[in-house]
């Protein structure tokens, strides 16, 4: 059909040499940053840069809901450590970015977000689709901008990807107006002149880490807690080698899994709410404890006051200031990129040996194991372990919320360090399939692996299309308990045992939903019949679904009863 | 079912109320800030105080001697958080080229307010009261008198007091503007403390 004539739309008669067009220095802009894949839907207010999209080197992942663009960024930024990017149009488009966006925000994930707005003369009439997304993500973004200017494209992008990446990592919003995609540029203009740049600090005072490196060597039971912050700075092989010159005993936030090796001997595995025996008993008795690279919220301290409460010495290394002090308190605050920090304390201590404290430690391991129930049904920990047997260190694990992603990260190994993804700080559900597709875009040739139970697997199955349109070959492991499982145990044990809204048993067969959309699926419901149907899952060369019919009732243990403190965690009663 | 059959405390005993601890006593904070007068930048101001939990009691703003900057007191109830938290919070956003915590350091504040009284048939009781005031009659007619008076903002709050029971007696105040002589603001200050060891003590 042939176009058209449009009033605002029309320069299809404009010369190739002609000036760009905003939407045109826009999508430069992405390119000189090294974007390559941008995840996405078009709508009214940015249709002028769909319209330019084909003329640059971009690859556009068409999602079929926004919040699934958001997270399919976060996904590829958290799997490739590059930014990621998303774009929407004005109004609901923008606004169904936002939950993604605080998913993103809140564990620290470059994500640049590209909104399309009202023509700026229509703002705030309330004009079709406008929606204020600026007041809408100031809690969830780092920073953003509305450009009134077309010539400032360019700068606004640059500095956008500089705060993106800078420091502690977060979300930056770009919102355009649909004039300014269409003005004609003649000459941008230059760099964002700002009174203070926007700066990583600088490297840990040496001040700061000779008094860490004190209160370490004096140490006879320390213990290391490391989070996301490892995986961000790259430096899961100083904060081994720290953790082995000291002989400290490593325990992991949510979003530390996979920085240290669950197999090394100094594991402790994930500490908090629902951590370990081992780690959660370590965290209590030790007489110092380093953070790094992790807020210390409410999920890993539990009650405050039980935390680490035989500590002589708290170090707590954070890229952000605001995170020391916050919660616990540090006699030791060190701001700072984590892998600075672990080495410049490694290079201030001389290796030792701390037997007694192992073996304490390795006591506890033996007493507090991560136990199951064996009564014939399939168990989730049963599913994980065929997963994970087939697991290689650089495939890419994506957790959704809930019971799996307890189940997952409690049940995670490897002899190396790998990308295990969730969201940690929102825990949002529905995060994991999207986020899977990400990094899967991010990097074709690695398996990607997608966790999640069946309630958060529907919040954002629509993406299936996204997976077969654009051959993202996501292998999802759907743990299937046809309940709302972690709210169905918290009302279990701590809500009276009133059951109340979270009974899931009419939910699609996902078999046939993958039918539905073109994709591989099979369900199981025996230990059996696991690994045969991972098996033809990974044969299949597009996107699958594993259903995974487990045990209804099966709960995560061991857990920390709410308003309780570390060492009151409770462990799995039917397993003794 | 309880999950706590070991002996422990049952899980279900933490279903009682607990009181809600109250924030510890009134530490409201005076923060000098310069901002980049950008469009937007009071929203992310204030978006960043009601997102953590901060309470705002006054607020002053306007312009400074370097094009492009503004200066801006805040007198900011911490509430729940550590009192650093605001300042540290605040140094996050990108428009921000300075912020301090001056509630500790030898300061000046100046408060202004404009008073509108009516004179008409109480011109006996309102004129003497004016005068007293010290302040600058900005406008007089029959009916009312509107004046502007400034001082230390306790001192002047005092004052506003004593004219509560003169007839048709209201007035308006700014947020107090503050500043410490012996700390000039810089503009690398937040960036500077964002580093140094004594910018680290993280509400210790």
């Amino acid at each position: 059909m042939a176009a058209l004539p449009s009033a605002l739309d029309g320069d299809e008669a404009r010369q190739p040499d002609a000036e760009p067009c905003g939407a045109e220095v826009l999508l430069q802009a992405l390119v000189d940053q090294g974007v390559t894949t941008i995840f996405g839907l078009p709508g009214g207010a940015n249709l002028p840069i769909y319209q330019y999209l084909p003329d640059f080197p971009l690859r556009h992942v068409l999602v079929r809901h926004e919040q699934g663009a958001a997270h399919m960024a976060d996904g590829y930024a958290r799997a490739s450590g590059r930014v990621g990017v998303c774009l929407a149009t004005s109004g609901p488009g923008a606004l169904n970015l936002i939950t993604g966006l605080a998913t993103a925000h809140f564990d620290s994930v470059p994500v640049v977000a590209i909104t399309g707005q009202v023509p700026t003369n229509q703002i705030g009439t309330d004009a079709f689709q406008e929606s204020d997304v600026i007041g809408s993500s100031l809690s969830v973004t780092k920073h953003s901008y509305q450009v009134h200017d077309a010539r400032e494209l360019p700068a606004v992008v640059a500095e956008a990807f500089h705060v993106a990446v800078t420091g502690r990592p977060g979300v930056v919003l770009i919102d355009v107006p649909k004039d300014v995609q269409q003005a004609v540029v003649a000459n941008p203009l230059g760099a964002i002149r700002r009174a203070r740049a926007h700066q990583a600090p600088p490297p840990p005072h040496p001040a700061l880490l000779d008094q860490a490196a004190r209160h370490l060597a004096a140490s006879d039971r320390p213990v290391i807690l490391a989070g996301r912050g490892v995986t961000i700075a790259g430096a899961e092989g100083s904060l081994r080698q720290l953790a082995e010159a000291l002989d400290a005993p490593v325990g992991t936030t949510l979003l530390g899994t996979g920085v240290f090796p669950s197999s090394h001997p100094l594991a402790l595995g994930l500490v908090g709410f629902m951590g370990t025996g081992a780690c959660n008993r370590a965290v209590t008795d030790c007489d110092t404890l380093l953070m790094v690279g992790m807020r210390a919220d409410d999920r890993v301290t539990c009650r405050l006051d039980g935390f680490a409460p035989r500590a002589n010495h708290v170090i707590h290394i954070n890229i952000d200031p605001a995170e020391l002090g916050k919660t616990v308190q540090s006699d030791c605050p060190i701001v700072g990129d984590a892998g600075l920090a672990l080495e410049g304390i490694r290079a201030r201590i001389a290796p030792r040996p701390r037997a007694a404290w192992r073996a304490q430690v390795q006591a506890w391991r033996d007493r507090h194991p991560l136990r199951y129930p064996r009564n014939g049904r399939l168990q989730p920990q049963e599913v994980l372990a065929e997963l994970y047997r087939r697991r290689r260190t650089q495939d890419v694990t994506v957790a959704d919320v809930g019971l799996n992603q307890m189940w997952a990260a409690t049940s995670w190994t490897g002899d190396e360090p790998g990308p295990f993804l969730n969201s940690g700080g929102q825990g949002t559900m529905g995060f994991a399939f999207p986020a899977a597709l990400g990094a899967q875009a991010a990097d074709r040739h690695r398996r990607v692996f997608c966790v999640t139970g069946e309630g958060g697997f529907v919040m954002t199955a629509q993406e299936l299309a996204t997976a077969v349109d654009s051959a993202l070959a996501v292998k999802v492991i759907v743990i299937n308990n046809h309940s709302l499982g972690m709210v169905r145990q918290f009302q279990d044990d701590f809500y009276g045992g009133v059951r109340s809204q979270v009974d899931l048993t009419v939910t699609p067969d996902f078999t046939l939903l993958a039918r539905a959309y073109g994709c591989f699926g099979v369900q199981v419901d025996s230990a059996d019949e696991v690994g045969p149907a991972l098996d033809a899952a990974l044969e299949y060369p597009g996107p699958a679904i594993v259903d995974a019919w487990v045990d209804p009732e099966a709960n995560i243990y061991p857990i920390v009863p709410l308003g309780m403190a570390l060492a009151d965690f409770v462990e799995c009663p039917e397993a003794r | 079912m309880s999950i706590a059959d070991d002996g422990r405390q049952s899980p279900h005993d933490h279903l009682a109320p607990r009181p809600i601890p109250e924030p510890t006593g009134r530490r409201v904070r005076v923060v000098a800030m310069r901002l980049e007068d950008r469009a937007g930048v009071m929203q992310r101001v204030t978006n960043c105080i009601q997102r953590r939990g901060f309470r705002l009691e006054t607020c002053a703003v306007g312009p400074t001697p370097e094009p492009g900057i503004a200066g801006l007191t805040l007198r900011i109830d911490p509430g729940y958080q550590p009192p650093d938290q605001v300042v540290k919070q605040l140094a996050k956003l990108i428009d921000v080229v300075s912020v301090e915590d001056i509630t500790d350091t030898p300061r000046v504040e100046w408060t202004t307010a404009l008073v509108t009284l009516e004179r008409r048939g109480a011109e006996a009781i309102v004129d003497p009261a004016v005068a007293r005031l010290e302040g600058q009659v900005l406008h007089r007619d029959a009916d009312r008198v509107v004046v502007a008076v400034a001082g230390p903002p306790a001192e002047l709050a005092t004052q506003l007091e004593g004219l509560r029971s003169l007839p048709g007696a209201d007035w308006v105040c700014s947020g107090p503007l503050a500043c410490a002589p012996g700390q000039p603001v810089t503009m690398a200050s937040a960036a500077a403390a964002d580093a140094a060891p004594s910018g680290q003590a993280g509400g210790q």
